[in-house]
């Protein structure tokens, strides 16, 4: 959890020396970004396939991921509403 | 559309090539491509909003979208889990990605089994596929500010959809609501794996 403070921390500190200096292109980093993430997804399904998995159980994951998708879309949706009739001006 | 087919084509190498194991030692480097994300993440935070005057965007009407998804994710999962039968620490790491899902899925698999971490991914994908896809429609028939509370990852993957479907007035409010997510999410994960 440290960790994750501190190399996110010294990003931001980073990024924002690179901003007052201008050294970088912002492109270059969104490209970089992108990479990235698709890399961790890579890294992601890669342990997944080294356990043994039969296809029902992918099937089975899919509908949770999105019964839970679902329920707290419209939760999000509907405690937003609340909170914004109730508090916001 | 160009964003699934690249998802599905990972998708299919990932799973043909972990098969064979010859990307076994690749992935003890996971550790390191993640912190390499999160640092990225930081100096593009860093490099797209300016700290000094962050705090004007910072708006009662943002600070309640990000409660309101925040409070209405994980506060109906635990409820969601004992319906399916799943206990209170997976069901809040399913929703903990908030839309973050390149982050979400790799940091849960370093401390839970595949099957969360898979789970947590794709409610995540799911969570911005659905934003993109119904994102008129809540737009038009509830209101923007419900599109807001969707996906925390409007800074990039949804921000052409906030500005097309919502309006360009909200889209300091995606950009605010995303920043303060983006810091958020990993924490939030951090949290979850300390009770795990």
């Amino acid at each position: 959890m440290y960790i994750t403070f501190l190399i996110f921390g010294t990003g931001i500190i980073f990024g924002y020396m690179v901003k007052k200096w201008s050294l970088t292109h912002l492109d270059k980093i969104e490209w970089i970004l992108t990479l990235l993430s698709y890399l961790l997804i890579f890294i992601t399904v890669l342990k997944l396939s080294e356990q043994k998995i039969g296809f029902d159980s992918y099937i089975n994951w899919f509908g949770v991921a999105m019964i839970f998708n679902l329920v707290s879309i419209f939760s999000s949706i509907f405690v937003t509403r609340l909170l914004l009739k109730y508090f916001s001006k | 559309m160009t964003q699934i087919i690249i998802l599905i084509l990972i998708w299919g190498i990932g799973l043909s090539v972990g098969k064979t194991g010859i990307f076994h030692d690749f992935l003890t480097f996971s550790d390191l491509f993640l912190y390499l994300l999160l640092f990225i993440v930081g100096i593009q935070l860093a490099c797209t909003n300016d700290f000094k005057k962050i705090h004007k965007t910072f708006t009662i009407k943002s600070i309640l979208i990000t409660l309101g998804l925040v409070i209405g994710s994980f506060g109906i999962a635990p409820l969601v889990g004992f319906v399916l039968g799943y206990g209170m620490s997976k069901s809040l790491l399913f929703v903990s990605g908030l839309g973050y899902y390149s982050y979400a899925g790799s940091a849960i698999s370093n401390f839970a089994s595949p099957d969360v971490a898979l789970i947590a991914f794709l409610v995540s994908l799911f969570r911005e596929q659905f934003g993109i896809i119904f994102g008129r429609l809540i737009c038009s028939k509830i209101d923007p500010e419900s599109f807001l509370a969707i996906t925390a990852t409007s800074s990039d993957g949804l921000l052409p959809f906030i500005k097309a479907y919502a309006g360009q007035k909200y889209v300091v409010s995606g950009l605010t609501i995303s920043t303060i997510l983006n810091i958020m999410v990993p924490i939030f994960i951090s949290m979850l794996a300390l009770w795990n």
